[in-house]
């Protein structure tokens, strides 16, 4: 029977250039939070101005060791939608959605996605993600940098640092900062559990 | 800055034989069986996405 819970999000960032954020002197590290608020800020202002395509892997079952690596899998579900504003279109699938409400054309008629299994499954499973970055950006524990894949960029400063300049170039560590990790509270976790289980997905349906 | 990957990581303890579960972040240790659920969005904003068109019959199911 579960009983404790803990939600984790994991962000990784990039800008129209490639894999960089946050770029920072090896002795000034960028307030996470603070960047977690303005990625957030970000992403929802560029949905309602250009909207953005996204792809969904889901996997759910057991593990047992500190990696969370799944060992046997219960669930795995695959979803694909555009995202414009407060709208998602899934073409595949034929279906409109806003974050509450939904339609599904069946080949005959439009339905309410939630009045089938799947709709239902859908719509508990498949979250707007600028949903969970607002719950991240506004609830969360604690909001941490993640060790960066990237190698530390060296750049050569020509300018003196302090106050007493005593010339010649010097070069120093620019570390990058692209992947954050928000811990949301056990409260939260329990409601994407319920969100879990009562998608149906866990029975079978 | 824009996200190009979003992870959610749900975990949830289990209880053991005797009935209980182990505080903190030992549950979710080395041997020890907890459920997971990992949600992995990948994002991609480089293209604009059209306003939707969407169907008389459907917008009114959203309403």
């Amino acid at each position: 029977m579960p009983t404790f819970f803990l939600p984790l999000i994991a962000v990784v960032l990039s800008t129209s250039s490639g894999l960089l954020s946050v770029v920072a002197a090896e002795d000034s590290v960028p307030d996470p939070r603070k960047a977690l608020r303005g990625i957030t800020a970000d992403f929802v202002k560029n949905s309602a101005a250009q909207g953005y395509s996204t792809r969904l892997l889901i996997s759910g079952g057991m593990a047992n060791n500190s990696d969370h690596e799944i060992v046997d899998q219960a669930v795995s579900e695959d979803y694909f939608g555009l995202v414009r504003g407060p709208l998602m279109h899934m073409p595949e699938a034929q279906i409109f959605r806003t974050v509450d409400k939904g339609a599904q054309f069946d080949g005959d008629i439009w339905r309410v996605l939630q009045s089938t299994a799947d709709g239902k499954k859908l719509d508990r499973l498949f979250s707007f993600p600028e949903l969970l970055l607002l719950d991240a950006s506004k609830k969360s524990k604690s909001v941490e940098w993640l060790e960066s894949t990237a190698k530390p960029r060296k750049v050569k400063r020509t300018e003196p640092r302090g106050r007493t300049a005593v010339g010649g170039s010097s070069e120093t560590e620019e570390r990058v900062y692209h992947r954050l990790r928000a811990t949301l509270p056990e409260k939260l976790a329990l409601e994407y559990f319920i969100d879990v289980q009562n998608s149906g997905c866990l029975s079978g349906g | 800055m824009l996200p190009r990957k979003l992870e959610l990581l749900v975990l949830t303890g289990m209880r053991n034989a005797d009935g209980k579960t182990a505080k903190g972040d030992s549950a979710f240790s080395k041997g020890v069986e907890h459920v997971v659920f990992r949600y992995e969005y990948s994002i991609d904003s480089s293209d604009k996405v059209d306003r939707f068109k969407i169907p008389t019959a459907a917008g009114k199911l959203m309403k």
